[in-house]
């Protein structure tokens, strides 16, 4: 590794934090809502907040310069990267000024107005970056943008454009008929992308890849989240709260999630073939000790790991040497799944009765006078070997969670209970576990969910063999080492049916929650 | 040698061709001549800054040979080649190719594995180059394993030679015991090593999460021996059901040595142990004397220790040979290996390419050690042992009856799926029939 | 409802508003809370959660032969240590794979950003689905719930498609405008771990966020505060120890991370984590894994320093004071 490498690297990392950092504060930007400001007139008003402005396009005006006067001096600054810096700096001394005008400007104005010119500058940038792609192949320092992709900036950038124009004018129509064109207006705008992308896909020798599809994806969750932020005022800012988780998962997992749904009922080919998937999961002999397997899984790790965790916490609670207490059940955690398959395996081994055993589970066995037994191989024995792996690793999760949880819970209440005679364990019983109960809920929910995905443990240990396989192994072996990804995803499918229980538990839990605020 | 013409398209997909103009190979004579040494290579061509992504399953020691063995290759013409080896290969490589971001050229270590991700589309057919090494350096049989659907992909790279029996000859000669000619005799020589103090044999089929191949390998063995090539190749392309009485008799052959209690497993326990014993140590009481024999690949050489302080020679601590046919002197073996598959035809990827699949190459990889290839032009005295020699000469051997690991070449639910988890149920207790049975009605 | 500790321009931690509480009464709490069975008891946990991890930890000291035929108690009547295993670990550098160091920056780089990001964007989410009222926040809130069971094996193929038609032309467009930065670059691995890690992030920090008490932040509307200026001067400092905890487990979750980082990484030096090195340890065909005994107390090392770290943020009474239940 060279210096220049390692340089590369970390600037990649402080670049990456610090341009995510940049949007976050620019998103936030927009909640610092106007009408939360006294109303400044003139002078005043344009000069609050200026030097922290002043401050940035100085940043700006400063890289663009430096990349100038250091373009040619010195080796490492390239053409490119000069280009670069200097579109950077006047691109954020844009964006500042603009912010400034705007705030400013828009000020006094109605919240129809400000919506509808925001709206109208959202709608040019959309139309520029539409310029932009369809002209990058005469322009060299574009060269990076491939035809598809500038096919794809076309295909989304125009109905988007449309869209905010359409919003922007229907910014001055009351409620609720605001509400409903708008969340129509998006929807047919992604409506319109898939279309287009369709229209064209169809005339195109190469395809134009799945981002189009992404795209209509997020329109569609931007009409949506708007339909339900516009109901009032308050609401609005949640969408600057939601909207980078909600395009995130977006694409990263309900997209896969309906593919995963759809390709269940597809062979190797991606032919629709019925339920033929679902029909060769219960015709293994084997099926059903697997999902007896699976269930057995699921209830006793998350029950185990969260009794034990939270008797842990409690004992260590405010004890000496809590921090040291806490490291040892935790280390299990900060162990990876190999690693911890590694740990167990040597647990467990066998060596014949006439041998000196290498396993101490075994040489526990043999010095009680037992026979040792081959414990990864005896079904259902095995099962179980296997769950006391995960209770391992899951506890430390239970008792970190818990024991910050019970450190929540007020110290006068307890003390209250103890005037009133209560006993440690009627104070525990009484204070502290309806104190945690929702710590319960949520470390009991994620164990189980993380217990019903997990396949590392059975891969390593027995790859599922001896009666031991779990639904989430059988998937990744149907998936990856067959080559049949329909039987993976009918397995995904099943998996989500068991999980079933556990979201509408939560439910309950949440509305009971939301009764009580 | 002709390469051929690409497209600049081509090329631009391999993303970090630098600033070097697009074709320098047209004009090799421009600013100087090849570099001394650099006459072998002369045909390539050069590519300046050019770079080529292989991605394979050797890793670590192996990979650092792999390396070396062309590293001659990238300094006479300048391609860098950007080898990156995983363990999760066999997962990776579908991810990639269907993610839409496949390496260069992938070397296979299965021609099922090859030929299910030729079906996506994207392995590119080998160029002409390639195709001319390959038939001139290696056989019918095994350009076929480089072929699907009559379209030849991938040529071979390295093999193994499955089917050894590993013994001590110094507690064989203490015995008195000696090397079967025949599987008849090795039943016998078993019987006779029963009633020894010493068992006769040690197994293990334990390798994580691909615990039962070494399993398969008996199967395959006796298969191929008792029945010949034909049925074999029947057997592995589904021509003849899976659960074939002729398979039951193979496999029921094989339970009378190791699914006997008085014949395994030494050094470790009973039967049941073989399904958990790691290939990797089931072996090591042959040293011991707790065992007489052991069944393992030519790869097995290396396991016997870590800094080479056992012989491994006909006179030396251990030594193998080949399990025996039907008759004396009936030479089929099974074996294993690598293919090369391309998924750009840049003109660097096609050099690349078409020097793995030359002579050339072949024996600069053997001469580093540990490895053997199937390729015609390889000299056996480059072989770094005298069981890789051996195994060499019957691989070269017009005489031999060279059969592809079935496991391999079936479809991956069974070959790595059900072969494996069946003989695991098969070898802890339950009857043949019933564990082909239930690999046949898996059969995709 | 004493708002001492949970003001935000407080300056009172947690040991003095503790004190503040009364430290007499506050000892006898303690004093019987911890009655010695309860400490014998935390010892025998303590000692079974300890013990495989202990012999993981002599064995890897172990010649590998001997790890193979004896227990690792053995040790104490026949004590044969090596430092070979973690020789080979450490500086067993070569062509293919160089020493360890390159790999342990880029576990790194890896880390921190796949751990800051989910956070902030998980902790503005769950603000949001737990204190800002809108229509159909519980059905949102259910779906992003939901999603934690589809299984990650599943969302690589799409996501690795959309990675490669877009952000790949950007990665080797900065690549060739910065030349030192290499044309493979962490970006796409820790966008697939934020994403991977936003539905258990939102539900854990949605949970601690709305227990934090109504009274709190309806005081802090009350004087004109804005939805951002509540969340970081009210929901941020309150839901620190939520956060360090969650923090935590998904710098455990990426550090420990194989899958994601074979698919998303480029698997060369120059992005590929630990993770992915020490699979490579183990050899081709897992003939050397005695050097994973050592590997994964290499590995081990940096978790334990965040833990260590992050502890202080786990103090008691955050809360206390406030007027709850």
């Amino acid at each position: 590794m060279t210096t220049m490498d390692l340089i590369g690297k970390v600037m990649q990392a402080v670049v990456g934090l610090a341009a995510f950092g940049v949007a976050m504060a620019l998103l936030l930007a927009f909640l610092d809502r106007p009408d939360d400001k006294p109303l400044l007139k003139g002078f005043a008003a344009l000069k609050r907040g200026m030097r922290p402005r002043l401050i940035i396009i100085g940043a700006f005006a400063l890289i663009a310069i430096l990349a100038r006067l250091l373009y040619g001096a010195v080796p490492w600054m390239t053409q490119g990267m000069t280009n670069l810096l200097i579109i950077v700096g006047l691109a954020g001394i844009g964006v500042v000024l603009l912010q400034w005008a705007l705030d400013r400007l828009l000020q006094p104005a109605p919240p129809a107005v400000r919506s509808a010119v925001l709206r109208g500058i959202g709608a040019v940038l959309a139309i520029v970056v539409a310029i932009v792609a369809q002209s990058a192949e005469s322009v060299p320092a574009l060269d990076w943008i491939t035809p598809a992709l500038a096919v794809s900036g076309l295909i989304v950038a125009l109905p988007l454009a449309g869209a905010l124009v359409l919003t922007a004018g229907i910014a001055f129509v009351r409620q609720p008929i605001r509400r409903n064109a708008r969340l129509l207006v998006w929807l047919v705008a992604a409506a319109a992308v898939v279309v287009i992308t369709l229209v064209l896909e169809s005339q195109r020798d190469e395809p134009i890849g799945v981002w189009t599809w992404a795209a209509a994806a997020a329109l569609s969750v931007i009409g949506v989240l708007g339909y339900l932020a516009d109901r009032d005022e308050d609401s609005k800012p949640m969408l600057v709260f939601l909207m980078p988780a909600a395009v995130l998962l977006t694409i990263g997992l309900v997209y896969p999630a309906i593919r995963t749904a759809l390709l269940a009922f597809t062979d190797k080919t991606g032919t629709f073939n019925g339920l033929d998937n679902f029909i060769w999961m219960f015709s293994q002999r084997e099926a059903l000790i697997t999902l007896g397997n699976t269930i057995a899984w699921v209830i006793l790790v998350p029950l185990v790991s969260t009794a034990v965790g939270l008797a842990y916490a409690v004992f260590i609670d405010k004890s000496r040497g809590e921090k040291v207490y806490k490291m040892l059940v935790f280390m299990p955690m900060a162990i990876s799944f190999v690693g911890a398959g590694i740990i167990w395996k040597f647990m467990y081994s066998y060596r014949g009765a006439e041998q000196e055993q290498i396993g101490l589970v075994n040489q526990l066995i043999v010095m009680v006078g037992g026979e040792p037994q081959q414990i990864l191989q005896n079904s259902p024995w095995n099962t179980l070997a296997l769950i006391i792996v995960m209770i391992w690793i899951q506890t430390g999760f239970a008792m970190v969670v818990l024991s910050a949880a019970i450190k929540g819970v007020p110290t006068e209440q307890l003390e209250a209970a103890e005037i009133d005679g209560a006993n440690p364990w009627q104070r525990f019983r009484n204070v502290t576990v309806p104190g945690i109960r929702s710590s319960l809920v949520v470390v009991v929910t994620t164990i189980s969910i993380a217990t019903l995905k997990v396949f590392d443990i059975v891969r390593t240990m027995t790859a599922g063999n001896f009666d031991t396989s779990v639904v989430a192994n059988e998937m990744y072996t149907q998936a990856f080492r067959s080559g049949e990804p329909g039987r993976g995803a009918a397995l995904a499918l099943i998996l989500f049916i068991m999980v079933l229980p556990i979201v509408v538990y939560n439910i309950r839990v949440l509305n009971q929650q939301k009764a009580i605020r | 040698m002709p390469l051929g013409i690409v497209g600049v398209a081509a090329l631009a997909l391999t993303g970090c061709v630098g600033d070097a103009p697009a074709d320098p190979s047209a004009e090799p004579g421009g600013t100087e001549g090849p570099a001394a040494g650099c006459e072998a290579y002369a045909d390539y061509g050069t590519f300046e800054g050019a770079e080529v992504d292989v991605y394979g399953t050797i890793l670590d020691a192996e990979a650092d040979r792999l390396n070396e063995s062309w590293a001659e290759f990238e300094d006479c013409t300048g391609i860098d080649v950007v080898y990156e080896g995983s363990s999760e290969f066999e997962a990776q490589i579908n991810v990639r190719v269907q993610g839409g971001n496949p390496p260069d050229l992938a070397i296979f270590p299965q021609p099922g594995l090859l030929a299910s991700v030729v079906g996506t589309g994207s392995v590119l057919e080998a160029p002409e180059a390639v195709q001319a090494n390959a038939q001139e350096f290696w056989t019918e049989d095994w350009q076929n394993y480089g072929t699907v659907d009559g379209t030849f992909y991938a040529a071979p790279l390295m093999a193994s030679v499955k089917g050894f029996v590993w013994y001590s000859p110094s507690v064989w000669e203490e015995n008195g015991w000696e090397v079967p000619t025949t599987l008849d005799e090795l039943d016998e020589l078993t019987a006779t090593v029963a009633e020894s103090d010493v068992t006769p044999w040690c197994v293990g089929f334990g390798s994580g999460e691909a615990t039962g191949w070494p399993g398969t390998d008996w199967i395959e063995d006796y298969v191929l021996r008792l029945h010949g090539p034909e049925v074999y190749d029947q057997w592995i392309t589904h021509e003849i059901p899976f659960n074939d009485p002729m398979i039951v008799e193979a496999m029921d052959r094989v339970g009378e040595l190791i699914k006997n209690p008085d014949y395994v497993n030494g050094g470790i326990g009973d039967v049941s142990t073989i399904a958990n014993t790691d290939f990797g140590e089931a072996g090591l009481p042959v040293m011991d004397g707790e065992c007489a024999m052991h069944h393992q690949a030519s790869f097995y050489e290396g396991f016997w220790s870590d800094d080479n302080s056992v012989e491994v020679a006909e006179d030396g601590d251990v030594w193998a040979f080949i399990l025996p046919g039907t008759e004396a002197d009936a030479s089929a073996v099974t074996g294993g290996g690598e293919f090369v598959g391309a998924f750009s035809d840049a003109e660097e990827v096609v050099a690349v390419q078409t020097y793995l699949s030359s002579a050339e190459w072949a024996n600069s990889r053997v001469s580093l050690g540990g490895v053997i290839s199937a390729n015609s032009g390889l000299d056996p005295a480059n072989a770094s042992s005298p069981l890789l020699q051996s195994a060499v000469e019957t691989l070269q051997d017009p005489e031999t009856t060279f059969r592809f690991d079935g496991s391999d070449l079936m479809p991956g639910a069974v070959g790595s799926g059900t072969f494996w988890s069946g003989l695991i149920d098969w070898i802890t207790g339950e009857e043949t029939q019933s564990v082909l049975d239930q690999v046949e009605s898996s059969w995709p | 409802m004493t708002s001492a500790a949970v003001t935000p321009d407080s300056e009172i931690t947690s040991e003095t508003a503790e004190a503040a509480l009364g430290g007499g009464r506050f000892d006898r709490v303690k004093k019987r809370l911890t009655s010695p069975w309860a400490t014998l008891a935390a010892i025998v946990i303590a000692l079974l959660w300890t013990i495989p991890t202990f012999g993981l930890f002599l064995s890897s000291f172990r010649p590998a032969d001997q790890i193979a035929t004896t227990g690792w108690w053995t040790f104490f009547t026949d004590p044969q240590l090596t430092l070979d295993n973690y020789g080979e670990v450490l500086f067993s550098g070569s062509s293919s794979s160089p020493q360890l160091g390159e790999y342990f920056v880029n576990s790194l780089l890896i880390s921190i950003p796949g751990t800051l990001i989910p956070l902030v964007l998980a902790s503005l989410a769950a603000y949001a689905f737990a204190w800002v009222k809108f229509k159909g926040s519980s059905t949102l809130f259910v779906i992003v719930f939901a999603l934690q069971i589809v299984p990650l094996q599943m969302a690589l193929i799409p996501l690795l498609q959309l990675f490669v038609t877009f952000l790949q032309p950007f990665q080797n467009a900065l690549h060739e405008a910065i030349p030192f930065i290499s044309d493979k670059q962490f970006l796409p691995v820790w966008i697939a771990h934020t994403i991977f890690g936003l539905p258990l992030a939102i539900f854990l920090l949605h949970n601690f966020i709305s227990e934090i008490p109504r009274e709190v932040i309806e005081a802090a509307r009350v004087d004109g505060a804005g939805h951002g200026q509540i969340f970081f001067r009210i929901i941020l400092p309150l839901a620190m120890p939520a956060i360090a905890s969650f923090g935590i487990f998904q710098f455990l979750w990426v550090w420990n991370d194989l899958l994601v980082a074979l698919v998303f990484s480029s698997g060369t030096p120059d992005t590929a984590p630990l993770t992915q090195r020490l699979a490579e340890l183990a050899g081709s065909r897992g003939e050397d894994w005695e050097r994973l005994t050592a590997g994964a107390f290499v590995s081990l090392i940096v978790p334990l320093l965040v833990f260590f770290g992050l502890q202080r943020y786990f103090v008691r009474g955050l809360l206390a004071g406030s007027a709850k239940g």
